[in-house]
C-alpha cells in the first residue's frame, strides 16, 4: 500500500459538484419566459369575452360539469377569463394541487378523486365551501412551448373521464390558444396603427413647428430688411406698400426713406434681379450703402456710382445687381418740395398732378441712360429734379406693379399703370396713390406671384391749412389679405 | 406648369466668332440653360458671339440677367457680344436698364454678322461661307 496519498492539491476540493440549485434556477427561468409570454398576449385582466365564455360553457355542457373555467396562470394567481358556474369569482391564489400543477407538465391532468390525491387534497377549492372532488385540466399550449394556463372542468363529486374526453378537453384548450392568437394578431394590428398615427402626428406636429420657427425667422429677417417706419417729412405725405410673394420670401424688393438734415431728406425703390436669399443679402447691402453714400455726395448719380462700386466689390463679382431710383428731398424756396432724382435702369417714377377741374394728370419722370446698378464698371447714370407744387404726387414702384398681368395674360405695362393713374378720379395724395395701386394689383384676376413696393410722395394742396405732417405705411406678406397687413395710422 | 426648355443651334465662324441661335421661351427657369450654353461656346475658345433670338417668343428680366451675365464674360475674354432680332420686350428692358449701350443689337443675324465683319476685319462672310461649321445642339424632349 503506497504509503503516502499524493494530498488534493489546495484547489482540487473547491471543485463544485451538480449545483443543486441549477434545476431550481432553470424553473425559475422557464417560469420567467411562460409569464412573459402571459404579458405578451395582454390578456389578463380583460373584460370577458364571447369566443373564450362559449369555451368554458361549453366545456361544462360536453362534460355535464358543475364548473368549467378557462383560467389563465399569473405570477401570484390564477385569474379567468371565462368562468361557468363560478359565480362572479375572477381569481384564486395560486395554490398548488390544481391549475397551478395542471401547468407545470405537458398533456391533461385528471384528478378522479381529489381527497386521494396527497396534494390537491389540501388545495382551498377541495378542502373549502366548494368541496372540489374531481378535477381535469389541459394545458393551454402556445407554439413556443408555454402553457399559459388551462381549461379546466371541476365536480363535486369522484369521477372517470375516457381518453376520447381528455382529447376533447385538449381540443378545446386548442381553440382557446387560437382565440388567443388570433386577438393578439388583431391586438398588433392596431398598435401598428396605433403607432403609424403617432409617428404620423408627431412628424406632423414637428413638421407645423418647423414651419411656424421657418416663418417666424423670415418674417424677422424681413423686419430688418425693411425700414421700421417713414419718417416724418414736415410738409409732405409719404406712404408706402411692399409685398412679397411669399411669407417665406424675404424679397428683393427695397425702399427707405430718412433724413440727411433737418432741410434735408433721401429716398430710394429699387428691386435686386433674382429672388430668395441670396436676393436679400444684396438688398441688404445695397440698403446700407446707398444710406451710407447718401451722407457724402450731393449728387443722387455719384450715391449710384458708390453703390454700383460696392456691388462690383462683393465677393460674386457681377452676378448681383439692381436696378434703383435715388432722390433727395429739400423743400422749394415757395413752395412744395425740390426732388432731384437719379435712376439706375430702373421704370420711371409718376409725377401725378390734380388738374384744376377734377382729375389727374400723370407723366412718367424718365431718367434716360440711366444703367442698372452693380453690373458693369463703366455703368453711367441720369439724373433730374422735379418740382412739386402742392397738390402733386411722385409714385414709385418696382416691376411687380407693370409685370401684374391682366385677365388675358398681358402684363398691366408702364403704359397700363399710367392709364389707370389717369383715370382715378381720388386726390393725388401719397396714401390714396399707394391704396389704389394696392387695389389695382389686388383686383387683377392673376396672382402677381412676385414681390410689389411703392413708395409715394406728395405735397398736400396749400388749401389744406398749412404744412400738414403725415406718414403711411403698408407692408404685407402674401397670402395676408391687404386689411391685415398692418396699415400704420395716417397722422393728419 | 409644362417643363420646358430651350434649343439651341450654332454655327461657327473663323475668327472665333460663334452665331448662337435661340429657340423657346426665356425666363426664370430657362435663363440659366441660355447662359450655361453661350458659355461653354466661350470657354470653346468662340470670343465673339452673337445671339439670334429670332425665335425667341418670350424674354422676361431673368433672360435679362442671362445676357449681362455672357456680356460681362465675353468682356473679360476680350471678345465681343451681339443681339440679333431682339424681342420688343427685351428691347425695352435693354433701353430701361441702360444695357442696350454696352449690348449692340442688330435687326436680324445678317446684319449683326455684316457689322460684326465691319468692326472685327474679315472672316464674318454670311453665314453660306465654305468655312462654316453647323452644329445643332441635342433637342431635349420633355
Amino acid at each position: 500500500m503506497p504509503a503516502s496519498v499524493p494530498a488534493p492539491s489546495p484547489g482540487a476540493a473547491a471543485v463544485p459538484g451538480p449545483s443543486p440549485a441549477g434545476p431550481e434556477r432553470e424553473a425559475a427561468r422557464r417560469e420567467a419566459a411562460r409569464l412573459e409570454a402571459v404579458r405578451r398576449y395582454d390578456i389578463l385582466d380583460t373584460p370577458p369575452e364571447g369566443a373564450f365564455d362559449r369555451v368554458a360553457a361549453l366545456a361544462s355542457r360536453l362534460f355535464d360539469v358543475p364548473v368549467a373555467t378557462v383560467a389563465i396562470v399569473d405570477s401570484d394567481r390564477i385569474w379567468f377569463k371565462a368562468a361557468s358556474g363560478l359565480d362572479g369569482v375572477r381569481q384564486i391564489g395560486r395554490d398548488p394541487g390544481l391549475c397551478a400543477s395542471a401547468i407545470l407538465k405537458d398533456g391533461t391532468t385528471v384528478i378522479p378523486d381529489t381527497l386521494a390525491d396527497p396534494v390537491a387534497c389540501s388545495n382551498p377549492l377541495v378542502a373549502g365551501a366548494m368541496g372540489v372532488r374531481f378535477y381535469a385540466a389541459a394545458p393551454i399550449t402556445t407554439p413556443d412551448g408555454h402553457r399559459l394556463g388551462t381549461v379546466n372542468i371541476l365536480d363535486t363529486r369522484p369521477r372517470v373521464i375516457s381518453d376520447d374526453d381528455m382529447a376533447t378537453l385538449a381540443d378545446l384548450a386548442a381553440i382557446v390558444l387560437g382565440e388567443m392568437e388570433l386577438r393578439l394578431s388583431a391586438l398588433r394590428a392596431v398598435r401598428v396603427e396605433q403607432d403609424r398615427r403617432r409617428v404620423e402626428q408627431a412628424a406632423r406636429t414637428r413638421a407645423e413647428r418647423d414651419k411656424a420657427a421657418l416663418a417666424d425667422f423670415a418674417s424677422t429677417l424681413q423686419r430688418t430688411l425693411l425700414p421700421p417706419a417713414l419718417p416724418t417729412v414736415p410738409g409732405l405725405e409719404l406712404a408706402c406698400h411692399y409685398q412679397t410673394a411669399s411669407p417665406q420670401d424675404v424679397g428683393g424688393d427695397f425702399y427707405d426713406v430718412f433724413p440727411l438734415s433737418r432741410e434735408r431728406w433721401a429716398f430710394f425703390l429699387g428691386d435686386v434681379c433674382g429672388k430668395g436669399a441670396e436676393a436679400a443679402v444684396v438688398t441688404s447691402l445695397t440698403r446700407y450703402t446707398l444710406r451710407a453714400a447718401a451722407q457724402h455726395h450731393d449728387d443722387p448719380e455719384a450715391v449710384l456710382s458708390a453703390l454700383n462700386a460696392a456691388l462690383l466689390l462683393d465677393a460674386s463679382i457681377g452676378s448681383r445687381f439692381c436696378t434703383c431710383l435715388f432722390g433727395f428731398l429739400e423743400p422749394a424756396a415757395g413752395a412744395g418740395f425740390d426732388v432731384t432724382m437719379a435712376s439706375g435702369g430702373h421704370p420711371p417714377a409718376y409725377h401725378v398732378r390734380a388738374r384744376p377741374g377734377g382729375g389727374v394728370r400723370v407723366d412718367p419722370v424718365h431718367l434716360r441712360g440711366g444703367m442698372l446698378v452693380g453690373a458693369f464698371e463703366q455703368a453711367a447714370f441720369a439724373s433730374r429734379t422735379v418740382h412739386l407744387e402742392p397738390g402733386q404726387g411722385l409714385l414709385l414702384y418696382t416691376d411687380g406693379l407693370t409685370e401684374a398681368r391682366l385677365a388675358d395674360g398681358t402684363m398691366l405695362g408702364e403704359s397700363g399703370v399710367a392709364d389707370f393713374l389717369s383715370r382715378r378720379t381720388g386726390p393725388a395724395d401719397a396714401t390714396a396713390l399707394v391704396e389704389d395701386a394696392v387695389a389695382l394689383i389686388q383686383e387683377l384676376p392673376q396672382d402677381a406671384g412676385d414681390d410689389v413696393a411703392l413708395l409715394a410722395l406728395s405735397v398736400p394742396p396749400q388749401d389744406a391749412g398749412g404744412p400738414g405732417v403725415s406718414v403711411s405705411a403698408r407692408t404685407s406678406a402674401r397670402p395676408l389679405p391687404a386689411d391685415d397687413a398692418g396699415a400704420a395710422g395716417r397722422k393728419d | 406648369m409644362v417643363p420646358r426648355s430651350l434649343s439651341f443651334a450654332v454655327q461657327q465662324f473663323d475668327g472665333a466668332l460663334a452665331l448662337l441661335t435661340v429657340t423657346g421661351e426665356i425666363d426664370f427657369t430657362t435663363a440659366p440653360e441660355l447662359r450655361d450654353r453661350a458659355l461653354e461656346l466661350s470657354r470653346q475658345g468662340n470670343l465673339h458671339l452673337i445671339l439670334d433670338l429670332a425665335p425667341v417668343a418670350f424674354c422676361d428680366s431673368s433672360g435679362l440677367n442671362a445676357l449681362i451675365g455672357i456680356l460681362r464674360c465675353t468682356k473679360e475674354t476680350g471678345g465681343s457680344l451681339a443681339l440679333a432680332a431682339v424681342p420688343d420686350r427685351l428691347a425695352r428692358l435693354l433701353d430701361l436698364t441702360g444695357v442696350s449701350r454696352l449690348l449692340p443689337a442688330h435687326a436680324d443675324a445678317a446684319a449683326a454678322m455684316s457689322a460684326h465683319g465691319a468692326a472685327h476685319g474679315a472672316a464674318a462672310d454670311p453665314p453660306s461661307g465654305r468655312h462654316l461649321r453647323a452644329v445643332a445642339a441635342p433637342q431635349e424632349g420633355p
